[in-house]
């Protein structure tokens, strides 16, 4: 996976490079450039979901900053948006920790396009408790 | 290698350009949003370096407490602890500066540390939880006092209060199971009504082994128990005084043998199943009042009825329909819906803690299961499957399930098992001698 992100982390270079400009192929809002889908797929291995439960699957939306060497910034991971649901501050918790984790030492995604995914919102899934 | 990865990725851009998708101008103060699907699940790492002895003499205890504490955590399966020998460093102190990197180089993902002092009698234990990956803790450090011989139940507070803060869910350790003792060979079982704490430590015999008892079960604040006893050569419904063992038969409602008792959940009203002339009914008797009413009436076998966690409704298995099947009826008695269809018969239903799911006990084939439904009956998934699984038991934050297992021929044992909801952790429970019937107490006060 790694070896991957490398090569598209080059590719990557080279088109906008060739562009000359930070122009990037493929949407990242669309998640369906490359790049954006590698990234993805670097912070998902690290999130745990912990055990399944009977009370489906809901969402938060976790926004942070990240540096220019592809670091998440710890101080910059907030909650957007909190509803107060039951499970949602464990489903932040373990989004702060795979972002975190999977972070370090960087993430594998093209250093050239910083402006592209400086700021990152992400929605991560988290399995809702059955009310007690 | 590394150009045909190129080449691959370069034709799939070309085609999805093609497609004209996917060709978007920078904007650089907007976010980059993305959305997970999906995620790993996996045990949990977490370090616990083994509590400081504050006090001189505290080194054992400091030591037994951080071993139950890790083995209530790992016997979740949601938790895997890391073997100390991979710890870079350890804490200088209890509440000293915590050296995150140490801990992230070996991919703990929560730090536990803790501290005990032992003043004669008294025992003080005190812990904190940390998020290694936001360095940060996570809620504010507890302290549990009490006395030596209750180490352990502090040790079950602290592994409670980690598993609540790092689920979100109520923990199960610091509670206690009642069951049925069983030795001796097959066909001459002694069974005797004992207790202890979830995981077998601390057992207790409550009943002597001159009458045969089935079926104890919890009020829902753990201070009595219900059973059925063969003392007067016919089954009885018996309550049990926990604090005290004494007991006294229950008043039933008149019949020739009565059985398979619960409390409800306010613990003022028993349900159970009376044999009148040679018919199986539920009935339900006030314990205040002694006023009994009964709740079915048809020829068929109606018994192990148990409430719903609201007191509204009963779930209990019948034959009516010509095999043994699982129905749901008002609380007050009226006409039950059948809520199991699948192939094989079904029993020993038992309502979830939460409400939203009913354990039961399936014999299909030959097999004996342990499996869940809604209460609706849909979704029914089965746990487990052996010659003989029977009897489940929910733990009070209705995330495990405790039954009896008994093998297969003349030297068959018995033994206690739990399992999760999901049919993942499937353990033994370690009971000095044979066990069955198990039913699980709420966390103590």
């Amino acid at each position: 996976m790694r070896v991957l992100a490398a090569v598209l982390s080059v590719w990557a270079a080279g088109v906008a490079a060739d562009h000359g400009t930070e122009e990037v192929m493929g949407d990242p809002n669309g998640a369906n450039i490359a790049w954006a889908e590698n990234f993805k797929a670097q912070i998902a291995s690290c999130l745990n979901l912990g055990q399944q439960t009977n009370g489906g699957v809901a969402f938060v939306s976790v926004s942070f900053e990240m540096t220019p060497n592809a670091r998440p910034a710890e101080y910059s991971i907030q909650l957007l948006n909190p509803t107060g649901r039951a499970g949602e501050a464990e489903g932040f918790e373990a989004a702060r920790r795979a972002i975190l984790r999977c972070g370090q030492p960087s993430y594998a995604l093209p250093l050239d396009l910083f402006s592209q995914w400086r700021h990152v919102e992400i929605s991560f899934p988290y399995f809702v408790p059955v009310s007690e | 290698m590394m150009t045909k990865l190129m080449t691959a990725f370069a034709a799939t851009m070309i085609a999805l350009v093609s497609l004209g998708t996917v060709v978007a101008p920078a904007q650089a103060q907007e976010p980059l949003r993305l959305t997970l699907r999906d995620g790993v699940i996996e045990a949990l790492p977490f370090a616990l370096p083994s509590f400081e002895a504050e006090v001189a003499g505290s080194e054992q205890m400091a030591a037994d407490i951080s071993r139950v504490i890790a083995e209530d955590l790992n016997g979740t399966g949601l938790f895997r602890q890391i073997q100390s020998s991979a710890f870079i460093s350890t804490p200088a102190g209890f509440g000293s500066p915590i050296e995150f990197s140490d801990w992230r180089a070996i991919n703990a993902q929560a730090l536990i540390t803790g501290a005990v002092a032992v003043n004669g009698s008294q025992v003080t234990v005190k812990f904190r939880l940390y998020d290694v990956f936001s360095g940060a803790e996570m809620g504010e450090g507890l302290q549990f006092a009490g006395t030596t011989d209750g180490w352990r139940r502090m040790s079950h507070k602290v592994a409670d209060a980690v598993y609540s803060r790092i689920t979100g869910e109520a923990g199960y350790f610091d509670s206690r199971i009642v069951y049925v003792a069983e030795t001796g060979p097959k066909d001459d079982r002694a069974k005797r009504l004992a207790i202890m704490d979830y995981d077998g430590a601390n057992v207790q015999y409550l009943t002597d082994s001159s009458a045969i008892v089935l079926a104890p079960r919890f009020s829902a604040t753990g201070d009595r128990v219900l059973y059925t006893s063969y003392e007067s050569g016919f089954p009885r419904i018996n309550v049990l005084d926990v604090a005290t063992v004494g007991r006294q038969q229950l008043t039933t409602a008149p019949g020739d043998m009565a059985f398979s008792p619960r409390f409800s959940l306010d613990g003022r009203q028993v349900i159970y199943s009376l044999i009148n002339g040679g018919n199986t009914d539920i009935y339900r008797t006030d314990l205040a009042t002694g006023q009994n009413t009964r709740l079915t009436n048809t020829p068929a076998i109606e018994t192990a009825p148990s409430f719903s966690p609201d007191g509204s409704q009963i779930v209990f298995e019948s034959d009516r329909s010509g095999t043994q099947q699982l129905y749901v009826m008002s609380a007050n008695g009226g006409e039950p819906q059948r809520i199991s269809f699948g192939n094989g018969r079904y029993g020993t239903p038992v309502w979830s803690p939460r409400g939203d799911l009913i354990a039961f006990t399936k014999q299909e084939a030959g097999r004996f299961h342990i499996g869940v439904m809604r209460t609706d009956g849909t979704e029914e998934r089965l746990l487990t499957s052996s010659f003989l699984d029977e009897g489940p038991t929910w733990a009070p934050n209705g995330r495990v399930i405790m039954f009896g297992r008994e093998t297969q021929g003349a030297d068959g044992t018995t033994a206690l098992y739990s399992v999760d909801i999901t049919g993942r952790n499937l353990r033994r429970v370690s009971t000095p001698q044979g066990g069955s019937d198990p039913s699980w107490g709420p966390l103590q006060r």
